[in-house]
């Protein structure tokens, strides 16, 4: 079964584009042509004459944490990591590119690399990209296909570009990525933000909101969701494969094509569990090298469930290997994949010639299978850092889940912080048990006992962020006594804490009105977002860190 | 001050009279004024400030990269030492692996704003103008095109142009107005009766678009004294120019080389600065693969031009950079030019071959120009279509050109062919140029359709 036809998708502008003029001519190219058509510059004088780069083992990470000690809680992943990341060097293989090509080398060679290339990308990237969607993603429909760009921001812009006409209205999460936000705006598109809870969107008011579509008043009904599925971002949930379903259908009887940005597919870490619980083998999961194994450990991605071909999946090498090597593929449906390629041709063209050819080297010299175990060593560390971040948060405040509310499949945990001490002992120990914490003795009643809680969050299950929200109280808006703007408690307490020397992301960024400015916000000020992300920090750096957030929010919260 | 017709320029040391930012409103598209900072990317460099602890952006951590360590060989430019190997330091792998900013990695920023000043006469400091380094050129010129013009604006272009920019004036509906070229490239007349009869009910075109050295596909260089009238006549309209020059550091005539726009509008004139949006490449010189291109010009049309970038492709990549501007360090600007001469040497030599063999099998039947930058155009006979005889006759006998047609915004048939010579050897281009010559005498005897100016 082949994709439908979605061309009644492709926007009037993605249709401008023509085939490119040199297209037509390449069925001629034959074995005794001569060609002065091409005008690609002479490679002779292209001045790299070789390229290497020494990498890592693909095992350079293990599978497994080693055991939270709960006497030693803030010394156990330094001491580790470091000596983990001091022996990595030793063991590290030279890769290279050879320069002049191979019979069968896929365009794997300086002289292909430094060339101008085809949007497509080189030939072995191309394969890979095939092969990789192919075992880990199982497509269900026979004809979709693969086209590399630069970058998951490129691809949502060229879905963007592919899809939207003016006036029509985009569905985004409650949450979303700013950029690509911002990079609709000047397509004159609408936004249609959707509540989420602990799986993500929800299905009930996705449903809702179609069904009671207004076109005469609203325009057209939306024909296109974005979505970040896996650590969303900002937000840090994690759509299963049931809520994968229901969207689909929803979208299926709506006629509407999903973009399914999923930078942190391989950062699944799984759900959060309290220090004294974990257990050691929480998060490679296990130690033997099946593929198939660590494949039905991840959330499937919305590829598993399309029939029809409206998907658009876009991938990155970003989170996985190097974002500066501007290098990720989409996968979607041959009449979507031409129409991509023919709008990456008038801009980016294609992604660096020498970041393919060296990601390719490394892949190759990882194997496949290696580059599965790279992956999964990369799960583990980034579990890691997701844990530990949590625990500083724990060993701040004082934190007690509570259920969410939210569609029937949704079993995620809020967590609330309060103060320390600052609720009864009684209640102290009962949300201890519910986090499975022991009860420790603690200072008492020092900020007042009001019981309020000073935040929330759900543990992310993938991605790089913890998303924080933040319950201000009474706390009146301001005005900046410089340009008259109204300042939040939400801008206040983020520039308390840039004061402080601590640089977040406040939630506002977020914020599909508020970034297009649809809407002056009419969300309940009492209440603030704060975006941690807790990856590029080193792990004394990221507890410092922590220290002053909590110092600053109580500070805050007190006055 | 001066006092500048409309523009309220700033005057500088030196004469030099500077557009204000306020002068590109005018310019700027309903797009790019539409684009708001991305918010993220606006605070990453408060990530610098000593002390500060980040929980900012979503970068992974270095620890986690594969890479650990990244190098390079590349001929020496200044003799014949053979190979150096140039290993790239630990900072800049870090750079090359990690997210950038949108506009380029400072190092290589840097460079080529001090390359620029030295290269164009263009002081760096309070002239309005600096460098954003881009994912090649073609990836500038698209959001210079997008950030100037709004759908169904008129935009001046060569006729005939080069083909890579057509799709982005005709997605954006722009309607295309063609100003004649000949030998020495723009033709400064056609452009003057263009605008002195620009109809008053309509608005003058925002700018003009030109491949000033080894135009593609007329392979002409745009003489001094072009340069001239044509900077005097877009000054007088108030229309900013778009100088695409991917083959300037390929000029291989043997005359002085003529000076760009860029380094032109500071020396002539009123000499008021800001209406030249220059594009550099690096894909006929280093790389075309890499990917890297650099524009210069008017600070507030890059800031438009980085404002999309933010939100289209978040920057160039940082790894091809970091491989470019150790190249360059190492180099330097005399290194750098050394090696574009030697590349350019290169390509007159094959010119030189070319051209012999075009005398031997196409005299009679084909007319050209010689060129000094780029390829070669042919005319084969007066009028009829080329694409009819390449896309036929000529590849049943084994050679392949590029129509005319495909550079022309319509479309329209066209005698001329476009023939690149970098690639081949003199026994291909000699055999080619037969084949081509066996074509054109069949044709001229059977139907006399494509007739021969000999």
């Amino acid at each position: 079964m082949n994709a439908l036809d979605h061309s009644h998708h492709v926007s009037d502008f993605a249709r401008r584009y023509a085939v490119s003029p040199l297209k037509g001519l390449q069925k001629y190219y034959g074995r005794d042509l001569i060609s002065f058509a091409g005008g690609l510059p002479s490679p002779e004088y292209f001045p790299f004459t070789s390229i290497s780069a020494d990498i890592l083992p693909a095992d350079a990470f293990p599978l497994n944490a080693p055991r939270a000690s709960s006497s030693s809680s803030s010394s156990f992943p330094l001491s580790w990591l470091w000596r983990l990341f001091g022996s990595g060097k030793d063991s590290t293989t030279h890769v290279g590119v050879p320069r002049s090509p191979r019979q069968g080398d896929g365009g794997l060679n300086l002289a292909t690399a430094l060339q101008y290339g085809p949007a497509t990308g080189l030939a072995r990237i191309q394969a890979f990209t095939r092969e990789f969607t192919e075992r880990i993603y199982a497509p269900v429909y026979n004809d979709w296909t693969t086209l590399v760009h630069t970058g998951n921001t490129d691809g949502w812009s060229r879905i963007a570009r592919l899809l939207l006409n003016p006036g029509d209205t985009l569905l985004v999460e409650e949450w979303a990525y700013p950029s690509a936000i911002s990079n609709t705006r000047p397509l004159e598109v609408r936004m249609k933000s959707i509540p989420m809870d602990g799986q993500g969107i929800r299905t009930d008011v996705l449903r809702a909101i179609l069904s009671g579509w207004n076109a005469e008043k609203d325009g057209p009904r939306p024909r296109v969701l974005y979505t970040v599925p896996v650590g969303q971002n900002p937000v840090g949930v994690t759509m299963g494969l049931e809520r994968k379903k229901a969207i689909y259908a929803i979208c299926v009887e709506y006629d509407i094509i999903i973009a399914e940005d999923d930078p942190y597919f391989f950062l699944q870490v799984g759900e959060f569990v309290p220090k004294s619980q974990r257990k050691l083998e929480s998060a490679g999961g296990d130690n033997d090298n099946d593929v198939a194994h660590f494949i039905s450990s991840l959330v499937p991605s919305f590829l598993k469930v399309d029939t029809e071909g409206r998907v658009i999946r876009i991938d990155t090498f970003s989170k996985t290997i190097a974002p500066g090597v501007r290098l990720g593929w989409f996968t979607c449906s041959p009449l979507f994949a031409e129409r991509l390629e023919r709008i990456g041709e008038t801009s980016t063209q294609s992604p660096c010639g020498l970041g393919q050819a060296l990601v390719m080297a490394l892949l190759e010299q990882w194997t496949f299978d290696g580059y599965i175990r790279w992956l999964r060593g990369l799960r583990t560390q980034y579990k890691l850092r997701r844990d530990y971040f949590v625990d500083c948060l724990a060993d701040e405040f004082d934190l007690i889940p509570s259920p969410t509310t939210g569609d029937h499949d949704d079993k995620r945990a809020v967590l609330y912080a309060y103060a320390r001490g600052t609720i009864s002992s009684g209640s102290i120990s009962r949300a201890r048990a519910l986090v499975g914490e022991k009860s420790q003795g603690r200072d008492g009643g020092r900020s007042g006992g009001s019981g309020r809680p000073l935040l929330s969050f759900i543990p992310p299950t993938s991605g790089m962020f913890v998303w924080v929200t933040v319950y201000f109280g009474d706390i009146p808006d301001k005005t900046d006594e410089e340009d008259g703007t109204v300042l939040t408690p939400e801008r206040q307490f983020w520039a308390r804490l840039a004061d402080s020397g601590l640089l977040t992301a406040p939630g506002w960024f977020f914020s599909p009105e508020e970034l297009l400015a649809t809407s002056s916000s009419s969300s309940d000020r009492r209440i603030g977002h704060l975006r941690l992300s807790y990856t590029p920090s080193d792990m004394e750096t990221i507890r410092r860190g922590v220290k002053i957030f909590a110092q600053t929010l109580e500070e805050f919260s007190r006055v | 001050m001066l006092n500048v017709t409309g523009s309220g320029a700033n005057e500088t040391s030196g004469g030099i009279g500077v557009l204000p930012p306020s002068y590109y409103e005018f310019f700027l598209s309903e797009v790019a004024k539409a684009r708001k900072p991305s918010p993220i990317r606006g605070l990453l460099p408060l990530e610098q400030t000593p002390g500060l602890i980040s929980l900012l952006a979503g970068k992974p951590n270095a620890v986690l990269f594969p890479f650990t360590s990244l190098q390079f060989t590349a001929p020496d430019p200044n003799g014949s030492n053979g190979e150096v190997i140039h290993k790239i330091d630990d900072d800049m792998l870090s750079t090359a692996l990690q997210y950038g900013p949108t506009s380029g990695i400072p190092h290589m920023v840097e460079w080529l704003m001090d390359f620029q000043e030295q290269e164009h006469g263009r002081k760096k400091k309070g002239e309005g103008w600096r460098v954003s380094v881009t994912a090649g050129s073609q990836d500038g010129i698209y959001k210079a095109v997008q950030a100037l013009l709004n759908p169904g604006d008129a935009v001046l272009i060569e006729k005939p142009v080069y083909a890579g920019v057509i799709p982005m004036f005709e997605t954006l509906g722009c309607e295309m107005i063609e100003v004649e070229t000949d030998p020495d490239g723009l033709n400064s007349l056609s452009l003057h009766h263009i605008l002195e009869n620009w109809p008053s009910s309509r608005p003058k075109p925002k700018l003009l678009y030109t491949v000033p050295y080894g135009c593609n596909p007329t392979g002409a260089t745009t003489t001094l004294a072009r340069r001239h009238e044509v900077l005097d006549l877009l000054r007088k309209h108030d229309i900013l120019i778009l100088e695409d020059d991917p083959y300037y550091f390929l000029y291989f005539g043997t005359r002085p080389r003529i000076p760009s726009y860029f380094m032109l509008e500071a020396q002539t004139g009123d000499r008021n600065v800001g209406r030249v949006l220059r594009f550099d490449s690096f894909s006929k010189i280093l790389s075309a693969g890499i990917r890297v291109g650099f524009v210069t010009g008017p600070t507030p049309i890059l800031d438009a031009m980085d404002r999309h970038t933010a939100t289209a492709n978040l920057q160039p990549s940082s790894f091809s950079q970091a491989v470019i501007i150790t190249l360059l360090r190492a180099w330097g600007r005399q290194g750098f030019l050394a090696h574009a001469h030697k590349v350019s040497k290169f390509y007159r030599e094959k010119r030189d071959v070319f051209e012999a063999a075009m005398r031997r099998h196409l005299h009679g039947l084909a007319e050209w120009n010689t060129p000094e930058a780029g390829m070669f155009r042919l005319l084969l006979g007066e009028d009829g279509d080329s694409a009819n005889i390449i896309r036929t006759k000529a590849f049943k006998n084994g050679v392949l050109a590029l129509p005319g047609t495909v550079f022309l915004p319509n479309g329209a048939p066209t005698a001329y062919v476009r023939a690149a010579f970098s690639l081949l050897e003199e026994e291909q281009v000699d055999e080619a140029l037969r084949r081509l010559s066996v074509v054109l005498l069949e044709e001229r005897r059977s139907s006399g359709g494509l007739s021969s100016r000999g």
